[in-house]
């Protein structure tokens, strides 16, 4: 009696490290395709392992979705596995750390978001600097949409102005304190003219779902979270944070438009390596990431999601970034 | 209606499909039995899988280990004392003290009857009602999450047994260590010590496991005695009576209803449902001294509850796109992942999809129906172990546990914090459920309270101004108002007990 426990025992104790391990461990039975590598890999002759891309939200978060794709992509270039791992925690801490502690050869690439350079201005300023690391490219933009509810009669900005000043007050919902969410609003605001308050909430789908709701007035977050909606006719977009109206909204006015060009931004997300990392990995990547801009999986995946195609390689990318991190710095001390 | 879901079974109806499902069903019991494997992670895990199947198939599969790990985590809370998922701790009172009853057997039966039983009629619900219902899941502001998340608290006082100051301090502990990391409100950090590991605050699943499992384990191995006799252990002859089963039904509706209608509401959940559920039940009951004692209606009701807030949280999920769980927001990322956009369109767009989760939902709870019933026998023979063996077969799955629940080391060290927590207490007599459930609530209780609060720019009156806040503030009201009578009632009836055997004394 007690061995068959015993046996019974261990299979759950294997069965667990199993699912965990696969989890994080190879995914061979895809990669057997036969394009592995073009001249500059063979010259190169890398990757000769496994890469790793450390996402630092959880699985099925637009970090993560967008981590997972290219992994696809990655995968049948490279002819090598590309495993998507999610390093939660601190902000995205956990994520930077392992990277950084991890030699810099183009193995382990993390995911960021203009999220992070909140991060790194505020909570990880001691732990981190942005010069820890290398920021390859910008792969896609997340526009930011002001969304309300349709027939309440605030269609443009000025109803929302000429509402917020009758009643006295204007709650807008989004993600997070002190997010990119709350200092987009905040600009928006002053642009505009108009006082608000910010209702902040675990996540983006929370804000939209207390809109529907009527909770909140409006809600301040991404344009894929609110397409579906949109298109159903329960929601609508004021404007979105484009340079130019998208395919996807053909009569959504973009805050450029509306005489707002300062608004013009995204939340975007591209990949960065540890600082070191040897340049002929990262024109390899720039190589890899321009292919994949041009892909028609990764276009139709942009477009169902509401993303815009915002490729940067390094070269862009990196003066970006770094830009990025001294305005939402400057932004988030004026506050 | 009828004929799409039809359509749905035709969907399914083939092999790959009717193994997935049961694999799915048995790999959601597993996941949920071993604790740190809740049924969110169980999802997450096997995600990745998924992404070269068919996206019927990949979805099925995952809504089959959500019915299932909701299942699994009663198990061992049952047997071992260490619920599986958060949503199983109540699980504990009943069910473990029916197994030190060597009635294991019968525990497992009520659990998977009443679970199947709420998890069919929240697929029912799912499906022929998810329309008008959608609006439902809208309904609750912050104001009526901070009013709800208030009765499951102050319901707590109707389900500590013994000292009921102890049980209030173990609660407030679980509130003050919720305060832990960056604040939701203002981004502040609030007692990190600048630790990035601490900015997400003590996660509670790694503090459940502590204080369940691995605070049992170390009681365990310091145990010397000899096993339980179990005193049955076939299928059919643990079977609860036709008298027994009746006698739950009412336990097992009123516990689905409370599922459905906490479980509809985005960010409701599970373990609310079942604490409720619980303490309705032991409300309901005429042996209501006799819960935490072994009560099979102290097992039926919250397992009700659990398993139908599984349909119940696809309700906003399908219609709306909202996440109303937590393993609802993993699916939502499995469907963005095969292309499929859920939102208000989904139900017109990929009606086979749709319609193919309904009717694989059903199968998987007749799946996880026969999968726990040939397992009865099998689970039971775990009491039959001798202690200290059973305490380092916890101990390993425990630790695996919570670091497979998001690949940190943190989480361990916050197990093994929490479990020497939890034996102490144990020890002291203090009460480990109120700790738990405090830990759970807190993040609700406050993060609404002050969205509230900022919506209404400070003024208590947005509490008492909207008809569904106020009702569940008068529950609270209410409830306080019975656990006072009933601590009074009990007081005075051993009193009257006391008298006579003095008296006798005296003689």
């Amino acid at each position: 009696l007690k061995s068959k426990f015993l046996i019974w025992t261990s299979i759950l104790i294997l069965l667990a490290i199993t699912v965990t391990g696969c989890a994080s461990g190879s995914k061979t039975s895809e990669n057997n395709s036969s394009n592995a590598g073009s001249k500059e890999a063979a010259k190169l002759d890398w990757p000769k392992k496994p890469i790793t891309i450390l996402v630092w939200s959880k699985a099925g978060s637009g970090v993560d979705v967008m981590g997972r794709q290219a992994a696809k992509f990655l995968e049948k270039k490279l002819g090598q596995p590309v495993v998507v791992e999610n390093n939660t925690g601190g902000d995205g801490a956990a994520a930077m750390q392992a990277i950084r502690s991890k030699p810099a050869d183009g193995y382990t690439i993390g995911v960021n978001t203009r999220s992070q350079m909140i991060s790194l201005n505020t909570d990880l300023k001691n732990q981190f600097k942005l010069d820890d690391f290398q920021f390859i490219s910008i792969n896609e933009g997340d526009p930011y949409a002001l969304v309300v509810l349709p027939n309440t009669g605030l269609d443009t900005l000025e109803d929302i102005a000429k509402n917020a000043k009758a009643s006295g007050s204007f709650p807008i919902g989004g993600f997070g304190a002190n997010s990119a969410h709350q200092i987009f609003t905040q600009d928006l605001a002053k642009a505009a003219g108009f006082s608000f308050e910010w209702i902040p909430y675990a996540g983006g789908s929370e804000a939209v779902t207390q809109l529907l709701g009527g909770h909140i007035k409006a809600a301040l977050t991404n344009v894929g979270q609110v397409l579906e909606h949109v298109k159903a006719g329960k929601m609508k977009i004021v404007a979105v944070s484009t340079a130019k109206r998208m395919n996807e909204l053909p009569d959504t006015p973009t805050f450029n438009e509306l005489g707002f060009p300062e608004l013009e931004s995204s939340h975007w997300r591209g990949f960065y390596v540890k600082n070191g990392t040897p340049k002929e990995i990262i024109a390899k990547y720039d190589e890899l990431f321009k292919e994949l801009s041009e892909d028609e999986e990764w276009k139709k995946y942009l477009e169902a999601n509401g993303l815009t195609n915002d490729f940067m390689p390094s070269s862009e990318s990196q003066p970006f970034v770094q830009k990025e991190f001294e305005v939402i710095g400057k932004k988030l001390a004026g506050k | 209606m009828l004929s799409n879901v039809m359509d749905g079974f035709s969907v399914i109806f083939h092999a790959q499909a009717l193994v997935m499902i049961t694999l799915g069903a048995f790999l959601g019991i597993v996941g949920g039995a071993i604790p740190g494997i809740s049924s969110a992670s169980a999802v997450a895990l096997v995600l990745p899988f998924t992404f070269g199947m068919d996206p019927i198939i990949s979805i099925i599969l995952l809504a089959a280990i959500y019915t299932g790990a909701t299942y699994g985590g009663s198990i061992t809370a049952t047997l071992l004392n260490t619920p599986g998922t958060p949503e199983a701790a109540v699980m504990t009172f009943d069910g473990y003290a029916l197994t030190k009853q060597g009635k294991a057997g019968k525990a497992l039966w009520a659990a998977l009857i009443a679970g199947t039983i709420g998890g069919l009629l929240g697929t029912f619900l799912l499906i022929g009602a998810s329309a008008p219902l959608a609006k439902e899941a809208l309904n609750f502001g912050p104001p009526e999450y901070f009013a709800l998340a208030l009765f499951g608290l102050t319901i707590l006082s109707l389900l500590i047994e013994g000292s009921i100051v102890k049980g209030v301090i173990s609660c407030v502990f679980g509130l003050l260590v919720a305060t832990v990391g960056i604040d939701p409100i203002t981004g502040v950090q609030r007692m990190t010590f600048g630790l990035p590991a601490l900015f997400d605050g003590i996660k509670f699943i790694p503090a459940l496991i502590g204080l369940f499992a691995v605070s049992e384990a170390f009681d365990l191995l310091g145990n010397r005695s000899a096993p339980p006799k179990v005193q049955k252990t076939g299928i059919w002859s643990t079977m609860l009576t036709w008298g027994e089963l009746k006698s739950l039904i009412k336990y097992i509706l009123a516990g689905t209803g409370i599922g459905i209608f906490v479980g509809i509401k985005p960010g409701g959940g599970a373990t609310i449902a079942s604490i409720i559920s619980y303490s309705v039940a032991k409300q309901m009951s005429p042996k209501r001294d006799e819960f935490g004692k072994g009560r099979l209606e102290g097992l039926a009701a919250p397992e009700a509850a659990d398993k139908a807030t599984v349909g119940a949280a696809l309700i906003p999920m399908l219609t709306l796109g909202l996440p109303a769980s937590a393993t609802s927001a993993v699916l939502i990322g499995a469907f963005t992942l095969h292309g499929i956009q859920p939102g208000p369109n989904l139900f017109s767009e990929h009606s086979d999809l749709v319609y193919g989760l309904f009717a694989s939902l059903i199968i998987a709870n007749f799946a996880v129906f026969f999968l726990g019933m040939f397992g009865i026998p099998l689970f039971t023979r775990i009491s039959a172990v001798r202690k200290s063996t059973l305490g380092v077969s916890i101990l390993m799955l425990t630790l695996v546990g919570s670091y497979a629940y998001e690949s940190s080391m943190t989480d361990v060290w916050v197990a093994v914090i929490f479990g020497i927590i939890g034996y102490v207490m144990k020890r002291s007599h203090f009460p480990t459920a109120p700790l738990v459930l405090g830990l759970v609530l807190a993040p609700l209780l406050e993060t609404n309270f002050r969205q509230s609060m900022l919506l209404s720019k400070g003024s208590y009156s947005i509490f008492f101004e909207r008809p569904i806040s106020l009702v569940l503030l008068l529950l609270c009201a209410v409830s306080l108002v019975i656990s006072i009578y009933w601590s009074y009632r009990q007081a005075k009836n051993q009193r009257k007990q006391h008298i006579p055997t003095k008296g006798v004394e005296l003689h």
